[in-house]
């Protein structure tokens, strides 16, 4: 099947802006600076994937490429099998970018005007679009507030409003950038549901956002890509992108309190094996240990079979798996 | 027609959403009018030659200045103030990310502008008639609207490159700089041209308003027919002909020249 976006050999840069001296000095020199450097990776139809980075990674350019808002130097990028650079009008009738700048709308006509109006901007024909309207403001859920003036909204309502307006034309894909960025806690979750069920498990669209949350990025995503200085480190789902970084040996052991006696008692049991920096504390009626064997190559199995032959009762024990910050620092270097 | 439509709706709900400004244009024709009216009286009575091809009084012809070049500068500025506008509220990436694309954003959202100039070129005139006695005999209505047309058009072709200046370098467009204030200096808006030094009489005949207002002139005010405009109806073809396909080429490399360097919503 056809992947629904398909990047290779991408690479974009920016001209700096001048100074005097240098309009004077070198008037025919252009410094340039890089956003993005050999980018290639494919999204398969009905993905939702991720793009991680810090500020001024190139995310945003990326998007920018595929919604042809920005041409590309070099490489070949296709949207739903175009061509971004020569057919940018099918591009754009192909994906729907979410512009999360609430600045982007008209802050003094209602949703539905809002809509209405973007609606005639996307050939949806005059029969058509109060339906439509009416479809997008149902699935964004924001058919009650849809006749308020849009500067009356929370900013979770316009970001809302915002994926309604990038559903009018019923687009396959979806370019996110950093969804959540405003939104408090509660209003980010709600909207990374909303993405995760309702946009791609149930209406199938292909989704590629941006963000600079590692946990958003984690809980949501299928697959992501980290990208760095204008490079892609590691694309992949986000447990294989974590297993890049060796594991320092170190395993959990969950123990059952009641059976186990105080976390004395263990530390004892932990420093008589050789376990090396046991850190112990007690969590509910368990006693959680985190520590390294003393021999590093040694089994679960094994480390259970000690546990219980000292008459402790073992509910968990699993090796210490790394972060996917602690992944994205190491690839990275920060 | 539906993107038009869509724009002129939205134009006309914002402008209605502010009331105080709504009513602050509306005071904004009077004032001027107000300001030339004491003006023309201070000069009544007295026989202006330069005035004689056009009815001979002062008012009536600088009525018919201000009207039509408030107008006329809108297709000028308009272009320009579209995209600027787009890009300080934000609003343009959202535009350009629908299935519409730049030149057709432009155009349509141009209309309302044009609309609006219109709504007060009528306004002017009529405050002319009712608060300031003015009297229109025989005018050409067809050949102000022949020359109307004609310049909007020239004008539409210079505003394209003014817009195209905008997209590219964001402020500093020298051909709204040089135009407007060469254009209010030498076009013969407040005084005829006639009334000027000969060298710069010559320079001003290279000005489109210039041309514009003496046709109009001639037609609202002189009631000359549509022959006795026809140099200012050729003049202005020429150089519709010559801007506006001049001006869409400029701004279709403009577009490419900011989706290039990454600078198509910055400002």
């Amino acid at each position: 099947m056809r992947p629904a976006i398909e990047i290779s050999g991408l690479s974009k840069k920016y001209p700096l802006v001048k100074r005097y001296r240098d309009l004077i000095l070198h008037p025919f020199l252009q410094e340039k600076m890089v956003a993005l450097e050999g980018v290639s990776l494919s999204i398969g139809k009905g993905e939702l994937f991720g793009l991680l980075g810090p500020n001024g990674a190139g995310k945003t350019t990326l998007l920018k490429i595929l919604a042809t808002l920005v041409l590309p130097d070099k490489g070949r990028v296709m949207v739903n099998g175009y061509d971004v650079e020569k057919k940018p009008a099918q591009v754009r009738r192909s994906m729907g970018f979410v512009v999360s700048e609430e600045r982007s709308f008209y802050w003094r006509l209602t949703g539905r005007q809002n809509l209405d109006f973007f609606s005639s901007l996307n050939n949806i024909g005059r029969r058509m679009a109060p339906e439509r309207i009416e479809n997008v403001l149902g699935i964004t859920g924001l058919s009650r507030d849809a006749d308020r003036m849009f500067k009356d909204y929370s900013a979770g309502m316009k970001q809302r409003l915002a994926i309604a307006r990038s559903l009018l034309p019923d687009p396959e894909i979806l370019l996110m950038d950093e969804p959540t960025r405003s939104l408090d806690p509660s209003a980010a979750r709600n909207m990374r549901d909303f993405v995760r069920e309702e946009l791609v498990a149930r209406r199938g669209k292909t989704v590629c956002l941006s963000t600079h949350n590692l946990h958003e990025a984690e809980e949501i995503c299928s697959r992501i890509a980290i990208l760095h200085r204008g490079k892609i480190l590691a694309c992949d789902k986000p447990c294989r992108i974590k297993a890049l970084i060796p594991s320092d040996g170190r395993i959990e052991i969950r123990l059952l309190k009641k059976e186990t006696g105080d976390i004395d008692n263990v530390m004892g049991f932990c420093a008589g094996k050789g376990y090396v920096k046991p850190e112990i504390s007690e969590n509910g009626g368990e006693i959680r240990v985190l520590a390294e064997p003393a021999n590093k190559g040694e089994g679960i199995s094994l480390i259970v079979r000690d546990f219980s032959a000292a008459g402790y009762h073992v509910v968990s024990c699993t090796p210490v798996e790394k972060t996917l910050e602690e992944a994205f620092d190491m690839l990275t270097g920060e | 027609m539906d993107k038009m439509a869509a724009f002129l709706k939205r134009d006309l709900r914002e402008m209605l959403s502010y009331k105080l400004a709504f009513i602050g244009e509306i005071a904004g024709i009077i004032f001027p009018l107000l300001t030339f009216f004491f003006v023309s009286r201070l000069i009544e009575g007295q026989s202006i030659e330069q005035l004689v091809p056009y009815g001979g009084s002062y008012f009536p012809f600088v009525l018919v200045g201000i009207a039509f070049s408030s107008y006329l500068m809108i297709s000028l500025y308009s272009f320009a103030s579209i995209i600027s506008t787009a890009q300080t509220s934000g609003t343009l990436e959202a535009l350009l990310s629908t299935q519409t694309d730049l030149p057709a954003i432009l155009l349509s959202a141009s209309v309302f502008p044009f609309i609006r100039g219109a709504v007060n070129v009528l306004l002017y005139l009529a405050a002319g008639v009712i608060f300031f006695k003015v009297k229109f005999v025989n005018p050409n209505i067809a050949g102000t609207l022949i020359i109307t047309l004609l310049t909007v058009l020239c004008f539409a072709g210079m505003g394209i490159i003014s817009a195209s200046f905008t997209l590219v370098f964001k402020k500093g467009d020298p051909v709204m700089w040089l135009f407007s204030s060469l254009s209010g200096l030498l076009g013969g808006v407040v005084y005829p041209v006639s009334i000027m030094p000969v060298w710069l009489q010559n320079v001003s005949r290279w000005i489109p308003l210039t041309h514009s207002l003496e046709g109009i002139r001639k037609s609202l005010l002189a009631g000359s027919p549509v022959s006795g405009i026809s140099d200012e109806i050729r003049i202005l073809a020429f150089l519709s002909a010559l801007l506006l396909p001049l001006g869409f080429l400029l701004f279709s490399l403009a577009v490419r020249k900011a989706k290039k360097d990454g600078t198509l919503t910055q400002f």
